[in-house]
């Protein structure tokens, strides 16, 4: 009987060993296309380069069972605020580096889960002060006021990016957004002082159902919007400033390579490191501004990065 | 449609399939394209309402109703039978609208039960809402929560209501049009199968409508149609037909027309003549006098006409039967036929009467032929089982002049003047004269019985009697009658009372009254009033009233089946002893209604009534009839007595009527005793009782009655 128990809890043990994993596991709450477009580039990056042991696996959410599989990792990426949540609940020993998620979550799941920076970090959807306000700049010259709606959940950023600009010559107004019903009057408000609108990520205020309104209300005061994301720029915004989810793809699998290597703690949560521009040339023509072309705003941009990082 | 000619039954026939297929045609299209229509209008202002709701969201959400007003105004403007074009937003406040509003009721309506159309008289409300649209602003929208669930529970907000009232007037117009046209094609296409069909039906129809003429005219009597034998088939066969059919008929016809014709000629010939003896009758006879009356007062032309009346031939047709008679008038229109000129006319006009038109002829030739004619007959003798009888013939003669207005004028005169010949003594020519005598005579009596009716007023006639006196003083005891005291014997006589109150004797009206059948009501009234005299003198003294009244019954009332109910009846009402009444029948009329007098006879003798048989002697057979009649007494024949004491013929047949008489225990009574050597004569034979004028005058029953009166004081 005794050798029976003995056996029965090597086997257990065994078991759970045979269950170790030491590759990195991106963990996804669902096959959105975005999240699909961030694997393959991830396993692009890796494939690419020549010095890469790490295996790969990628777990949808709702198989919570498999999670396991996520323990022990080397790195765990966690594809948006639900999949970090889970994964934050994994061994603090597995590091958790959260993709597409708000800064506000990413900050709520840390303190929740109790880790730490040495084992979670995150790319940061907001892109860093000094390259959105030079896009500003590049895109509308002449502009000297840019009015934001903010909430919350963006107002730290904002306020940054303000303090930023202002250095560089550039006034923000922030205008707080906290009854939804005001959209179009403190809109109206804003766009009559204001030489564009900044829109930044913040679900409170730039949704889907308030996007028409507020670029119907902006073209309607002929002032430009300016925006985070390629679809708001196509929906009807003047440009935008976004890191696409290959772009994200590429900086997490330098990281995951750079933790590997280093067998150090993970990074501290890092603004996007690359990046891409759009202009929409209909709303330009429409506004009747002139804007640079993309590429020679991108390469403006990069090259204002590359001083900075120097 | 039964009463349609062909050629319409063709156009029919070649229509109606036409009609219905365009009726059922006509139906199926416009019932689609309506339907087509009116879900176009259906789809087009659902698209308008569709397509202006999203146009219309920013307006609503950003409260511009400037933006709405011109969205509306703008819609309003470029679509066609948009009638009004509405925003409100979700609290139903109208943003915007151009057109004519619609009622809040309405849209209140159409809100609560979310009509996506509303269908009114004149146009139809489509309502669309109007919704807050989401746009896709984030790259990786899909990782976020937020975003996630709202997409997961969109259901999009709505914020407003759009309202489009699509008017249907054009399109009632366009489809009334569409109607119009379609109808007017039908209509054509009708005309032209209408007209296809005619002409196609024109070779049926045209054979058949020459038959059906054909026949029209052989309907009206045209039976000498016949049609061209053209066609073919059945209608070949048709008009063979016809043909055939026609020329029989043609020559069924001409046989019925032929007989037709001879029946209407014998009609004819019937109608002019008389059965009987083939003479011309009497309706052909006065249209030929008419003819020459119009000829006489036109052309001052003389004419004679001449009124035949037979003598005797009463007494031919009594004794020897009717077809004796009518045997006699045949051989006596043969007689007279063949002494006619080629222009006279012979008539028979009825009876024993005929009619005689001397056309342009003198009087002096008619007095000619007349003369012939009465030597004709006088000489003829007619037997008839193994009996021979002479006849003669009285004529009435009148000369046709202007004098006279009608034909019933001139008829009526010869009559008279043929009265007159008879009066006159038989077999003589009287030539009518309005002044003559007998002519006169016979016009009184004629006038005298014009007032006499059915019912014959008390104050036209009055009663007189005539003592009938016993001329032995043992006379011989009646049959069945116990031996009495001497009896008061009256013959009752009856005068008429004109209009001015002269008396007119019997002789004068009588022949009138029986020629035209006055005597049974005469008879009635006479006996009536007799049994009223009766009645008073026995109610003057019943116990002494011996009288016997005897009534005078003429030939014609023996006939008359109701007499003898009626003389019960009177005896029953006066209460008059029978025994008392003696009832007179002529010899002739008993003989004449030989049965009828046996049976009134037996029949009156069984309640005690007496008979005598008047004027006996004047027949031809007195005696052989006598043992027939049961009488009482015999009145001989005035004619044999009142030349009595100079004649002794008439006395010995005096002698010898009253030798027969008693010996048949008859009493006898002689008339005409007007003289005293008369009554010797008859004392002498024996005669038992005699009447005249000589023994008694004629007094009114009134005095009768007084006299009894004043002998039987009460």
């Amino acid at each position: 009987m005794w050798f029976a128990c003995c056996f029965f809890a090597v086997m257990c043990l065994f078991s759970e060993v045979a269950l170790a994993y030491t590759g990195v596991t991106i963990v996804m709450s669902s096959k959105t296309e975005a999240n699909l477009a961030f694997v393959e580039q991830f396993k692009t990056e890796l494939a690419g380069n020549e010095n890469n042991t790490l295996n790969l696996k990628v777990i949808e959410l709702p198989a919570r069972k498999r999670l396991v599989v996520a323990e022990n990792s080397e790195l765990v990426i966690a594809l948006g605020a639900k999949a970090l949540e889970a994964a934050s609940k994994l061994s603090h020993t597995t590091p958790v580096l959260a993709v597409h998620t708000p800064s506000l979550a990413y900050e709520q799941i840390l303190e929740k889960s109790r880790r730490d920076a040495s084992n979670m970090s995150m790319i940061m959807q907001n892109q860093p002060y000094a390259r959105q306000i030079n896009f500003i700049q590049l895109v509308l010259p002449a502009a000297k006021n840019i009015g934001s709606l903010v909430n919350g959940n963006s107002q730290t950023y904002a306020e940054q990016l303000k303090t930023q600009a202002d250095k560089k010559g550039l006034n923000v107004q922030l205008t707080h957004l906290n009854d939804p019903s005001m959209l179009i009057p403190e809109l109206k408000t804003l766009l009559e002082a204001n030489d564009a609108l900044l829109a930044i990520p913040d679900t409170a205020v730039y949704k889907p159902d308030t996007a028409q309104s507020i670029l119907m209300t902006s073209y309607q005061f002929k002032k430009p919007v300016l925006c985070y994301s390629l679809s708001y720029a196509k929906a009807g915004a003047l440009a935008a400033l976004y890191s696409s989810s290959r772009h994200l793809a590429k900086q997490a699998a330098e990281i995951a390579q750079q933790s590997q290597n280093a067998e150090s703690a993970l990074p501290l949560p890092q603004a996007p490191k690359y990046f891409s521009v759009y202009v929409n040339r209909q709303v330009a023509r429409l506004l009747n501004i002139e804007v640079n072309k993309d590429v020679a705003i991108f390469q403006e941009l990069i090259a204002t990065d590359n001083l900075q990082n120097e | 449609m039964n009463n349609i000619g062909i050629k319409a039954r063709v156009i029919f026939l070649g229509t109606v399939p036409a009609l219905l297929f365009a009726i059922i045609l006509i139906g199926y299209i416009i019932s689609n394209i309506f339907g087509i229509l009116n879900q176009s209008l259906v789809d087009r202002g659902k698209i308008i309402a569709t397509q202006l709701a999203p146009a219309a969201e920013y307006g609503v959400i950003s409260g511009n109703r400037q933006m709405l007003q011109k969205l509306v105004q703008q819609a309003l403007d470029n679509e066609q039978d948009l009638k009004t074009v509405m925003v409100v937003d979700n609290q139903g406040l109208v943003l915007a609208y151009s057109g004519q509003a619609i009622p809040e009721t309405l849209i209140s309506k159409i809100m609560q039960e979310n009509l996506p159309e509303y269908k009114q008289a004149r146009g139809i409300i489509f309502s669309a809402p109007i919704h807050r649209s989401l746009v896709e602003i984030d790259d990786f929208s899909s990782q976020e929560e937020n975003t996630q669930q709202l997409k997961k529970d969109f259901s999009p907000e709505k914020i407003g209501q759009i309202y489009v009232e699509l008017s249907n007037q054009g399109l009632q117009s366009y489809k009334l049009v569409f109607v119009v046209k379609i109808a007017s094609i039908a209509l054509l296409g009708l005309l032209l199968s209408g007209w296809l069909a005619w002409r196609i039906g024109r070779n049926i129809t045209q054979p058949i409508q020459e038959i059906a003429r054909a026949v029209n005219k052989v309907r009206e009597g045209v039976l000498s149609q016949t049609l061209v034998e053209n066609s073919s088939g059945e209608l070949k066969t048709l008009q063979k037909g016809f043909n055939s059919m026609s020329a029989s008929l043609k020559h069924a016809y001409d046989v019925m027309q032929d007989k037709i014709n001879d029946a209407t000629s014998m009609l004819r010939h019937q109608a002019q003549h008389d059965d009987l003896t083939g003479l011309i009758n009497r309706r052909e006879f006065e249209v030929r006098l008419e003819r020459c009356l119009k000829t006489a007062k036109e052309n001052n032309a003389k004419h004679v006409f001449c009124f035949l009346d037979l003598d005797q031939f009463k007494l031919v047709n009594d004794t020897s039967g009717h077809i004796a008679g009518d045997e006699l008038l045949k051989q006596v229109s043969v007689l007279l036929a063949i002494r006619m000129r080629e222009r006279d006319t012979l008539a028979r006009l009825g009876g024993d009467e005929f009619g005689l038109l001397l056309e342009n002829c003198t009087q002096k030739e008619a007095d000619q032929i007349c003369s012939a004619i009465q030597r004709i007959i006088r000489d003829f003798r007619y037997s008839h089982d193994d009996k021979i009888f002479n006849i003669g013939v009285s004529i009435g003669m009148v000369v046709i002049d202007d004098h006279f207005d009608s034909v019933s004028e001139v008829v009526h005169a010869a009559d008279m003047a043929c009265m007159a010949a008879k009066k006159a003594g038989r077999n003589q020519t009287v030539l009518f004269n309005a002044g003559d005598v007998e002519v006169v005579e016979q016009k009184n009596a004629v006038e005298a019985i014009a007032d006499i009716t059915d019912e014959i007023d008390d104050d036209q006639f009055m009663l007189y009697c005539q003592a009938i006196v016993p001329l032995t003083p043992n006379l011989p005891h009646l049959p069945n009658m116990p031996a009495i005291p001497q009896q008061h014997h009256y013959e009752i006589l009856l005068r008429k009372v004109d209009l001015d109150g002269k008396i007119i004797l019997p002789t004068t009206f009588i022949p009138s009254a029986e020629r035209y059948h006055l005597m049974p009501n005469i008879d009635r009234w006479v006996i009536k009033n007799a049994f009223i005299a009766y009645r008073k003198l026995l109610d003057i003294d019943y116990e002494h009233c011996n009288y016997i009244f005897s009534i005078n019954l003429s030939g014609t009332s023996l006939g008359d089946q109701s007499l003898l109910p009626f003389i019960r009846e009177q005896f029953a009402k006066y209460a008059i002893p029978p025994a008392s009444i003696c009832f007179e029948i002529t010899e002739t009329a008993a003989i004449v209604n030989l049965k009828n007098t046996i049976l009134l006879f037996n029949s009156l003798r069984e309640i005690g009534c007496k008979f005598a048989l008047d004027d006996f002697g004047s027949g031809m057979s007195s005696f052989m009839y006598l043992k027939n009649f049961d009488v009482d007494y015999l009145k001989i024949d005035g004619a044999f007595v009142k030349e009595i004491h100079q004649n002794r013929i008439d006395h010995a047949m005096v002698r010898s009527i009253h030798n027969v008489a008693e010996s048949m225990n008859i009493k006898t009574v002689a008339e005409f005793v007007e003289s005293d050597a008369i009554l010797k004569q008859l004392e002498i034979i024996g005669v038992h009782y005699g009447q005249g004028l000589h023994l008694g005058l004629p007094i009114t029953v009134k005095e009768l009655i007084q006299q009894y009166a004043e002998l039987h004081p009460r």
